[in-house]
This record gives C-alpha cells, structure tokens and sequence, in this order.
C-alpha cells in the first residue's frame, strides 16, 4: 500500500511538472505554483523584512560612521548627477530631432517598473519579483539594477513574476551582447557559465574582444534595449573546434546585494 | 494527537515553510551554503508519522518547494516523495528518536534528495553541486535539532 502511495505521487508529480512546462511555454505560471507562490508570499515577505531588518541593524551598529561618510558622498555624487540628467535629455531630443530629419522616427523609450524581490532560489538562478501582468509585465523583459543587467523575466502571473538571472545557463535565454567602445563593435550571444560568470560566444574567431572590456546588451531584441551594463570581460578563449571566440565575463549586479530592481517596459 | 490535528499542523508547517524558503533561506545563506526547510521539515516531522503520510507529506513539501522556486515540478515532488518514503521506513526501524537522530536523518535525507535531483535535472557544475549539497546536509542536520525539538514539545506533551 506505502509503496502505492510512493508510485502514486511520482506519477502526479510527472503530470505537474508536465502542466508547468505547457503553462511556462506560453510565458505562464501554471495554476499549481501560482496558488502556492500566493499562499507562501505574505510569509516570504515578512521572513525576508525580518532578515533584512535584523541584517541592516547589525551593520548600522558595527558600521555606523562609516554610511555617514558614504551618506554625504552619495548625497554629493546625486547633486552632480541630476546635472547629468539633464544633459542626457537634452542629448536625447537633439538625436531624436535628427532622426526625424531622415524619417527614422523617435528611438523607442521603456518605462521603468519598481519591483521587490520577493523571493531568490540560488540552485535554481531565479528570482521572484512583487509585479505581474496588472503592472503590464510580460515574459522577456529586461531586469536592471543600478549596476547593470539583472535577468530576463520568465514567466508572469497576476502580481507576481517570476524572472531567471543572467547567470543562469538555459540555452534559449541568450541575451545579443557588444563590446563597448569598440569599432567595429562585435556581437555575440551571452549565457550563464557558472554562479558567477558569464559566457559570451562571438561566431568570428577574429572578434575584437580584449581582457578588461566592458559589455552591454546590443539590443537585438523587441525588449531589451541597447547599451544596458552586463559585465566585464575577464578572459578570453578561443575554441579552435567550433570555430568561435568566447569570452567571460564578470557581471556588475550581484543578486546577493539586491532588494529593488526595475522592470524595463 | 488526533490524526486531524496532525494534519493541521502539517498543513502550517508546509505552509510556513514554503514562505520561509522563498523569502528567508537565501538570507542565510554560510559559506554558499543554504538551508532547504521543506527537507527539515521531511526529516523531522516525518519521524511522527508513517510510511504513506511521510510519503505525502514528502510530495507536499517537494511541489512547494518547486512552485517557490519556479523550478521543475517534477523532479522536486519525486525527489521529495521518495525521501518522506524513506523516512516512514526508517521508522519502522522503531529506534528512540531524539534531535540528535532527527540531525543525522535530515542531513542523510538532504544528500540523498540532491542526489535524486541531481540525475533528474543535472546542474551545470557537478562539483560545485556535489560542494553545496554537503554544505546543505551539514546546515539543514544542525536547524533540524531545535526544530524537531519544537514538535516534539508541541506533538508528545507528556514524553
């Protein structure tokens, strides 16, 4: 009978996980993990604030001096900033006047959504954020932080999205990435290596692609824009076999440092 | 207990866990190493129960755990089942159970569960997956001695 019950449970767990991959096809959550992630959200956001909470009072008593000093530099380098800003909306209606002189029409703007992350499964590279389909996300967004790239957003439910980082490896979430201030500059296409790495493969062996050089999304994509932060690379190999050139490299974000991210839409 | 109470306190457990998995464990993350409280929760309350309501609860825990988590359904809710499976037959051994017990088991359990996933949806690095579960079994074995202490206290009152 025990043993039934044992059979029982891998067969229904076969079907479930073959509801998910229909539902996850079509950029869904399936029905099961929706209600679950629903009922298991309140918890996770209250644990998490605790966690948080408890985590900032330790370093505010061991370190309190020093976020006073970063506090005015920050204060310093946003004042400096908000300059810049308003540099960088001139320069953007200059161009955009420019295009319109030959016909080319505005560059396409996205909208950026505040989210919480609300949930982060380090086995498995993927991270839930509080907003979802009623804040008009859809699957393939990009996520960004201040430092860059964050991870592609998966699937979606009413509230809630779920979104897998850029470190993980999943051969159909290959992100179009250049070499910045590079000319001409080479694409390639980027992947999760490991944890902490990432893996960017150019086609052509001969692509100008150096220790130390920054890489951005090349926005090859109808949702992620050009120009976004990735990483740096850290080495080069050349894979004599395929024929190709692969680089690795360092992404800016860290997740572990992370509680705010923003959705481009 | 009765055998509804029982299931009530399963029922909150699955639940508190759940939550705790999805927004606490990354928090406490030592040396890389993360707690996995669906499988503390396999390996101290299943000590309770028997061999088919280890299953279940087993199978609870492992769809939890894959829906929080967003990964593969299957391999969690199989990987789960059989080690609430192995739990129940574990007790029929009939030794005393203790929370120096419920460590051991829960840590044996963890390695076991990540073995199971880890044929049914290799990761990348089998090292550094091999690495990790280690870390796991030794974090999940330590919080499963004052969990199991807990519902030792709430579960047999008078022992």
């Amino acid at each position: 009978m025990d043993w039934l019950v044992l059979v029982g449970a891998c067969i229904l767990g076969f079907l479930l996980g073959q509801t998910q991959n229909a539902a996850r096809a079509q950029g869904r959550i399936d029905t099961v993990s929706n209600a679950v992630q629903g009922l298991a959200s309140p918890i996770a956001r209250i644990s998490g604030d605790v966690a948080d909470s408890a985590g900032d009072l330790f370093f505010g008593v061991f370190r309190g001096r020093h976020l006073t000093i970063e506090n005015r530099r920050l204060n310093d380098r946003l004042a400096a900033l908000s300059l810049y800003g308003e540099q960088s909306q001139r320069l953007q209606r200059e161009i955009d006047a420019l295009r319109g002189l030959l016909n080319l029409g505005p560059l396409g703007g996205k909208d950026k959504v505040a989210a919480d992350i609300i949930g982060y499964i380090p086995g498995d590279r993927r991270i839930t954020l509080s907003v979802g389909s009623a804040e008009g996300i859809k699957p393939n967004m990009p996520i960004v932080s201040a430092s860059g790239l964050v991870g592609i957003v998966q699937t979606v439910a009413g509230n809630r999205c779920q979104a897998v980082l850029m470190t993980s490896r999943s051969k159909d979430r290959k992100v179009g990435a250049i070499v910045l201030n590079r000319n001409p500059s080479p694409m390639g296409l980027l992947e999760g290596a490991n944890a902490s790495t990432l893996e960017l493969e150019f086609q052509n062996q001969g692509a100008p692609v150096q220790v130390g050089d920054t890489i951005v999304t090349a926005g090859a994509s109808e949702y992620i824009p050009r120009g976004i932060p990735i990483g740096k690379v850290i080495q080069v190999e050349d894979d004599e076999a395929f024929g190709v050139r692969r680089a690795i490299v360092d992404p800016f974000s860290s997740i572990g440092e992370l509680r705010e991210v923003v959705i481009l839409r | 207990m009765k055998r509804l109470q029982l299931f009530a306190l399963a029922a909150i457990c699955i639940w508190l866990v759940g939550g705790c998995e999805m927004g606490l464990a990354p928090h406490l993350s030592i040396l890389g190493a993360t707690p996995d409280f669906p499988i503390i929760l396999i390996g101290t309350l299943g000590l309770f129960l028997g061999r088919g309501a280890s299953t279940t609860l087993g199978f609870t825990a492992g769809v939890v755990e894959g829906a929080v988590s967003g990964a593969n359904l299957t391999s969690y809710a199989i990987s789960r089942s059989v080690i609430g499976f192995l739990v129940g037959w574990f007790n029929d051994l009939e030794l005393e159970s203790s929370p120096f017990l419920s460590m051991v088991v829960t840590a044996a359990l963890t390695i076991v569960a990540q073995l199971t996933l880890m044929f049914m949806a290799p990761p990348g690095s089998i090292l550094g997956y091999l690495a990790a579960t280690i870390g796991a079994a030794v974090y999940n074995g330590v919080l499963a001695m004052p969990f199991y202490a807990l519902l030792k206290r709430i579960l047999d009152p008078h022992d």
